[in-house]
């Protein structure tokens, strides 16, 4: 031992006090900062890092029971994974959704991987083939092949559980969001409508927001987004449906299934939607081409269809439980889930 | 002992088989070496050790430098070849544990250490897990015989080791990765086009980040085995504050400046043989210290910086009015100022990840800049960057402040609440930084 440390043994004592008192006030700031961030309503939250993603992705390949939610922020908010779970208690439920991605990467890595042969639900739509769109998951995909690892992958999965638990662990409320959000505004944020889940599912309540500014905004930006490029001609089309049609036709030969659900969009997005990728040009020549995969449109279904969606694009958190019940049923009419 | 190859194993198992064979080579080298009394025969010992041990490192980290830039020769010589990416990947802290067994060689070899008895002793000397992956290197010598010794750690060392730990993952989460390096990335990323108060901080955030980064790791590693009942080397003793470079290195990554010193300086000549040698041995030992950080161009010309500094100084310290010279403390402030400056200047080709970089980033510090399209104030201007420079000037204050004084004593004598205040605050902001954490920088080498 140094003779520094040896040198001060009569703080021995001391020590003891500073744990004490070190244990005492860190609960206290804790204690008093997530008792504050409560009452203001703020709600845990998680990020989806590539290693948490790394870890839902592996336990998608560990049995056929396995129901993976594949897309972007729509089936991200709009499954409630309790509730699927609570109905499907023989499958395990794992989120592979990225919010802002397309997911074409991640159908064409699980069609590649020899152990996956479960359920995927993926949330479609016509956009997502165009050529520019498919690279939009690879980055999380190849770090999955590439770099994660069981430690990295778990250390994520633990930091999750954790932040689930504490709002002050939101990882909109860290030092650097915070310091530059008190900086910029003079006055502590407001609680954020969109929480993520340790299962990365995500859940949006609208009741928080001006959900009409919300909505003209996105509106807005996805009319910039669809007219920023040409739309795909129709051999573009069938060729990137025949590229999808071949992964899922690998899925299904190893004994999986993958279901393609054309998500509910509202107002003046579906309007947008039918503009530029009208359905009987798109979306009925994808189901004609691919008489083997599992389709489900919204508007085939009238209480699909009559979800209210605050953002024209999103459904509420008061909504998931009773869309998720639906499409349970419509999916078990198309024979997709074993039986119990 | 397994601990420590579970640690390891969890990143890569398979590397752990480097780990063994780097033990069992140099186990059984020592012990051949100290058998035979026929000199030539303990040079061919040590030799095998050396082959590899430097093979090893030389097949892991230099082997796409090496083919790249032999590559580059031939054509410039007019030969058109391709050779394929060995695509190998480099383990973790192979730098760290190779040095580590083959100063263990070396001092059995220059019969400073006699062989130790215990295999297993001396396999967990090299696998030891605290400081494994990123140091500090530890020498046999230190370490070793404290395993014979069946010492009971009492509050006040746990309590001492723990606090270490705790400022090292506070240096770590808060300091390197959640202050520094976003500003840092952004100004390196935007080389080209950096205006020249931003490339001064992302230098100087740079400065700020690896120290926090390094010595935060190296403090953990320090506290944990404290906490365990081992002492292990300091590896920084406010390096920022250092009056000349041969002090920058007396407290910059010690363990490994002192392995250079031990291993290389020194065999190689040292200070004997005249002044011509010794600034030779100065240069290549910087030279090879350089490229131990990583097989580029930026890491050699780094070190051939430091070689250069060091040779500079040596210059300097050997005229008459140097001799005559006594500086009062504005000087010497003065003279800590200019060392920190050419270290930094030194950093930012250390953090390039080429040469061009490296010129787009010093040139604008100087307002010189290739481009018409420089940025203004690439670095936001906000409460964020406040934050981030008042945590700075503080680091450099402390840095000051510890000069001259060993932080386990500065922590042992402390007032408790104090202590407790210091600890609080340095958790609460830990757990605020969760999220931005990113692999120690000293891992790649």
């Amino acid at each position: 031992m140094p003779s520094s440390i040896s040198s001060s043994k009569n703080k021995i004592n001391n020590w003891w006090l500073t744990w004490l008192l070190s244990l005492v006030l860190l609960l206290l700031a804790i204690g008093l900062y997530e008792s504050f961030l409560f009452k203001k309503g703020f709600k845990p939250s998680i990020e989806v890092s590539k290693d948490l993603w790394s870890w839902n992705r592996k336990a998608a390949s560990k049995s056929a029971d396995v129901i993976a939610l594949v897309g972007a922020s729509r089936i991200q908010l709009g499954l409630n994974t309790n509730t699927l779970r609570t109905q499907l208690p023989q499958n395990d439920i794992v989120v592979l959704a990225i919010n802002g991605q397309y997911p074409m990467a991640t159908i064409k890595g699980l069609a590649e991987d020899k152990n996956f042969n479960g359920v995927v639900l993926m949330s479609f739509m016509a956009q997502m083939l165009e050529p520019q769109y498919e690279k939009m998951q690879t980055e999380y995909n190849q770090y999955y092949q590439e770099k994660s690892s069981l430690y990295l992958s778990f250390d994520a999965y633990l930091t999750a559980a954790l932040k689930s638990r504490f709002r002050f662990l939101h990882p909109l409320l860290g030092l650097h969001e915070l310091v530059n959000y008190l900086g910029a505004k003079k006055s502590f944020p407001e609680p954020f409508y969109v929480n993520v889940h340790p299962d990365t599912s995500a859940a949006g309540d609208y009741s928080m927001v001006d959900a009409e500014s919300l909505k003209r905004h996105f509106i807005v930006d996805k009319q910039s987004n669809y007219e920023a490029y040409t739309i795909m001609d129709k051999t573009t089309w069938l060729s990137q449906v025949s590229k999808l049609s071949a992964d899922i036709k690998t899925i299904q030969d190893r004994g999986g299934e993958v279901v393609l659900v054309r998500f509910p969009t509202a107002d003046e997005h579906w309007v947008l939607d039918e503009l530029y990728y009208p359905r009987a040009q798109f979306w009925d020549t994808m189901v004609a081409e691919m008489p083997h995969v599992k389709t489900l449109h919204f508007k085939d279904d009238a209480l699909l269809s009559s979800f209210e969606l605050p953002d024209s694009s999103h459904l509420d958190i008061s909504d998931t439980q009773s869309f998720t019940l639906r499409l349970i049923e419509l999916l078990k009419t198309l024979q997709i889930f074993s039986q119990p | 002992m397994l601990a420590s190859y579970a640690f390891y194993a969890a990143w890569n198992p398979p590397f752990v088989l480097l780990l063994w064979l780097s033990t069992l080579v140099d186990w059984q080298v020592a012990k051949q070496m100290d058998q035979q009394t026929v000199q030539k025969k303990r040079k061919h010992w040590l030799w095998l050790s050396l082959s590899i041990n430097l093979g090893m490192l030389v097949v892991f980290k230099y082997a796409d430098f090496l083919l790249a830039n032999f590559q580059m020769l031939l054509t410039l010589l007019g030969l058109n070849m391709t050779f394929a990416d060995p695509g190998l990947i480099l383990p973790m802290g192979i730098s760290f544990f190779t040095f580590q067994t083959l100063s263990y060689t070396l001092d059995v070899y220059y019969k400073r250490l006699k062989p130790w008895h215990g295999f297993w002793d001396y396999a967990l000397f090299v696998s030891f897990f605290p400081q494994l992956v990123a140091g500090p290197i530890v020498r046999a010598k230190s370490f070793l015989p404290q395993l014979l010794k069946q010492t009971r750690v009492d509050i006040n060392q746990f309590s001492i080791g723990l606090s270490f730990f705790i400022i090292g993952l506070f240096q770590k989460m808060v300091m390197a990765d959640s202050f520094f390096a976003p500003i840092v990335n952004q100004v390196f990323s935007q080389h080209e086009t950096i205006d020249t108060t931003s490339s001064w901080l992302g230098s100087l955030f740079f400065s700020a980040q690896i120290f926090c980064d390094f010595s935060g790791y190296s403090l953990c590693a320090i506290g944990l085995a404290m906490c365990l009942g081992f002492v292990l080397p300091i590896n920084f003793r406010s390096p920022f504050a250092a009056m000349g470079f041969s002090d920058f290195w007396r407290r910059w990554h010690i363990s490994l400046s002192s392995w250079l010193r031990d291993y290389l300086y020194i065999p190689l000549g040292g200070n004997r043989n005249g002044q011509f040698k010794r600034y030779r041995n100065l240069l290549l030992t910087m030279l090879l210290g350089g490229l131990w950080h990583g097989a580029a161009w930026t890491f050699v010309i780094w070190g051939a910086l430091h070689g250069s500094y060091l040779v500079l100084e040596q210059l300097i310290k050997q005229s008459r009015l140097a001799k005559r010279f006594k500086p009062n403390a504005v000087i010497k402030l003065i003279l800590a100022v200019l060392t920190f400056l050419a270290v930094v200047l030194a950093f930012v080709v250390f953090r390039s990840e080429n040469l061009s970089q490296a010129g787009h980033i010093i040139a604008a510090m100087f307002g010189i800049s290739g481009s018409s399209n420089v940025t203004t104030y690439a670095v936001k201007q906000d409460a964020w960057l406040l934050l981030v420079v008042v945590a700075f000037v503080l680091m450099m204050a402390s840095q000051w402040f510890m000069r001259n004084k060993s932080l386990s004593e500065v922590i042992a004598h402390s007032h408790a609440v104090v202590r407790a205040l210091f600890i609080a605050a340095a958790l609460l902001f830990i757990m605020l930084s969760t999220g931005n954490s990113n692999a120690f920088i000293y891992f790649q080498f």
